[in-house]
């Protein structure tokens, strides 16, 4: 008896000590919160978590994680019952155009969320908020400045620069790009691209198809150039003709024969852990080519349902994670989410400034981070992902049929509207019963 | 003792609640994952839903949206393509390799049936790597077979789209000819030796034993494999699904969506249409129901006619 009285008191001794010595333990919010999300979002969180407990010792989370879509699937239907979602939840970015109009989901300006506005770029920010503008359901995570990653060491073979400043002077054409193209390839043996197509898919890669009268809106700016590109590109043989994400792909990235592959900021993470581990020093990474602007590739944000029983922990969590600096680059430096909360990159100057000898000495969070500050607001809708699966495929068809670049993009066009028509109805259902819809 | 001649529903239940007790378990689980289900889905493809807001009812909108798709045709005319075409494979060479193996020609029959079989129980993240590796552009094993004869690489999975249904089809035949082998073997091991003999005394030739025994005691089987090819055939997603990298396009000019990704894009893993993916869902159980029917009634009357055939 006496000696679990003893362990108690030391328990009990151990835990003051632990108090005092954190900034400010909020004690008051208090109880068990689930939350839930896809791979490695848990190992961001588990990052985090430490600071977490310290600032707010009574709340007890428990993560419960799952694949991509199995977690959307369950968690659209556990709204839709009202019961079983968890009380914070992961979205990813493609999915917010659904669920940013959506009731089942907790309106976050009720716990001040506009305070944190300024901390966030508008590109995010303004995804997560209702049509109608009143209600915000999201907090962004990350964000996926496009980046363009290239081979440095097959850039030194044949004669080319390898300095990101450098490459990026001669990239800054569309016929630079192409004598690079020309330079790094080996007909059959090694390629610039994936696909020639992608060039193209990467003018629309905020995913801001259409407009706000749900217009599609295809026709940019230097886009004929662009698309003109491509199909020299293809032309000429120069890209693999196959899909970024195939094993074909991945293969020829290791193996150095696919030269050059733009995405997100992300995909560093992906080079380092699972395409390229033993691939430090030959890959530099520039901003993306031929003049384009700044843009966003993916990221996801954190949602609180309305069934959450405990909103004010859930709300304590998603602000500590997502919020505060601390948060941010504890699970930034774990899994290479780039955080969309802005003071954070200047918090920890060695995350972001710092030379990634991954990199090869270059600091691609610097770039990231100067690119992501450029990108606009723009308008999405639920429509973008099935037209952007039809970017690639439309270009091949129509290059295959021997079409010129207007003729390719009315094609896209085309077959956009088409595989579209059903969602377009239901966004126009979404945005009449905001009472924001203009049209008949 | 008079007995009451009728007697309420109640009563009979009350009665016999032993019995319904015991059967309860079933017909619990059907009421709730199969019936309620099925209801629901109807009754869902009458509205607009997005799973989220609202439910907005639009009567037959769905369905007269769905027969105006462009996509929806092509992706029944792609369905009707690939699985009649590797269906002439899976059943015929189903046949025919059940036939060899019921033979006694062949040794170390268990061994050959495994073979024939594994494809069925492959992990389908194996397969894919397998045929995509088999059916890639630049690192493709057929390609580099092509290339040894000096031809230029051919882009099946890619292209103007017109080769990766013959890229499907492979995948398909290959994976579903040894399920069918099996069940056909079971039906011939259930015909009996005596049949086959009293053939033989009678001076039966092997090609007769073939089409005028075997085969029409087999009808029952036979029917049975189309029917769960037809079920099969439209509910081809994997196969076309992987070749194509997860696209929801089916590949460049939707070369290999079928009906079941056409489906699956509009709910629940592309987008959010619930009432239409359920309009989508009815329609193709309709077309199940009207060709398992059909088959029926085409394998009934063409008995007699056939025999005449034979006999001529």
């Amino acid at each position: 008896m006496k000696r679990i009285l003893a362990l108690v008191m030391t328990l009990v001794m151990c835990l003051s000590v632990m108090s005092l010595a954190s900034a400010e333990p909020n004690t008051e919010i208090s109880g068990y919160i689930e939350v839930g999300g896809w791979p490695s979002g848990d190992d961001g969180f588990k990052a985090a978590l430490p600071g977490f407990n310290e600032m707010y010792p009574n709340i007890e989370v428990e993560l419960v994680f799952t694949d991509t879509t199995a977690h959307h699937q369950s968690l659209q239907t556990s709204l839709a019952a009202g019961s079983g979602a968890p009380d914070v939840a992961m979205v990813e970015g493609a999915y917010i155009a659904q669920y940013k109009n959506s009731l089942a989901l907790c309106d976050l300006n009720q716990f001040g969320a506009q305070d944190y506005k300024d901390d966030f770029g508008p590109f995010k920010w303004n995804q997560a908020i209702s049509d109608d503008g009143t209600r915000m359901v999201a907090i962004p995570w990350d964000l996926g400045p496009t980046l363009l990653y290239y081979r440095t060491d097959v850039f030194e073979e044949v004669g080319l620069p390898t300095d990101p400043a450098e490459v990026t002077a001669l990239m800054s054409t569309w016929d630079g790009f192409k004598d690079i193209c020309e330079k790094v390839s080996i007909p059959g043996q090694r390629w610039a691209l994936p696909s020639a197509a992608y060039p193209y898919q990467w003018m629309f890669i905020n995913r801001d198809y259409y407009d706000e009268n749900l217009n599609l809106v295809l026709e940019r700016e230097g886009d004929i150039d662009c698309l003109n590109t491509c199909i020299d590109i293809r032309k000429n043989g120069w890209d693999m003709n196959v899909d970024m994400w195939s094993g074909e792909a991945y293969a020829a990235y290791q193996a150095g024969t696919c030269v050059m592959v733009a995405a997100g900021s992300w995909f560093s993470g992906f080079l380092k852990t699972d395409i390229d581990p033993d691939g430090a020093g030959h890959w530099g990474a520039v901003a993306l080519p031929g003049g384009m602007p700044a843009t966003n590739w993916g990221g996801s944000f954190l949602v609180i349902p309305e069934q959450s029983q405990n909103k004010e922990a859930a709300w304590a969590f998603l602000t500590y994670m997502l919020c505060t600096a601390e948060g941010q680059n504890a699970m930034f430096k774990a899994v290479d989410y780039f955080p969309a909360y802005e003071p954070a990159w200047t918090a920890a100057p060695e995350l972001y400034e710092v030379g990634d000898p991954y990199f090869g000495g270059q600091a691609p969070n610097k770039l990231a981070a100067e690119i992501a500050s450029k990108v606009p607001a723009v308008y999405n809708t639920i429509m973008d992902t099935t037209a952007e699966g039809y970017t690639i495929s439309s270009f091949n068809a129509g290059y295959e049929a021997g079409e010129t670049a207007e003729q390719i993009r009315d094609r896209l066009g085309k077959d956009i509207e088409v595989a579209c028509a059903e969602l377009k109805l239901q966004q126009i259902q979404t945005l009449k019963d905001a009472g924001v819809w203009k049209g008949e | 003792m008079a007995q009451p001649k009728k007697k309420g529903f109640l009563s009979t239940l009350y009665q016999n609640r032993v019995a319904y007790v015991y059967i309860a378990p079933f017909y619990i689980l059907f009421l709730v994952f199969n019936l309620f289900p099925m209801v629901a889905g109807f009754l869902l493809s009458f509205f607009r839903w997005d799973g989220l807001s609202d439910m907005h009812f639009t009567g037959l909108q769905n369905y007269v949206n769905l027969f105006n798709d462009p996509l929806f045709w092509k992706a029944l005319w792609n369905t009707l393509f690939i699985g009649i075409i590797a269906h002439i494979p899976i059943l015929l060479g189903g046949l025919i390799l059940a036939y060899i193996l019921n033979s006694k020609l062949v040794k170390f029959n268990n061994l050959f049936k495994t073979i024939y079989f594994m494809p069925m129980v492959t992990s389908a993240v194996a397969i894919t790597i397998i045929f995509s590796n088999l059916f890639g552009y630049n690192y493709g094993l057929l390609n580099w077979f092509l290339s040894l004869f000096g031809e230029a690489p051919i882009n099946w999975l890619g292209g103007d789209g017109s080769l990766i249904k013959v890229a499907v089809i492979v995948m398909f035949a290959w994976k579903w000819i040894g399920w069918n082998m099996v069940i056909y073997l079971a039906g011939m091991q259930g015909i009996s030796n005596d049949i086959y003999e009293a053939a033989e005394i009678d001076g039966a030739t092997h090609v007769d034993v073939i089409f005028r025994i075997m085969i029409p005691l087999l009808k029952p089987i036979i029917l049975f494999t189309l029917i769960q090819s037809t079920i099969g055939m439209f509910n081809l997603f994997t196969e076309p699904f992987v070749l194509t990298g997860s696209s929801w396009t089916g590949g460049t000019n939707n070369g290999a969506l079928t009906l079941m990704i056409y489906l699956l894009n509009k709910a629940p893993q592309g987008g959010t249409l619930y009432g239409y993916a359920s309009a989508v869902a009815y329609v193709i159980t309709i077309m199940i129901i009207l060709i398992s029917t059909l088959l029926n009634k085409v394998t009934e009357e063409r008995e007699p006619k056939q025999r005449k055939a034979v006999r001529a």
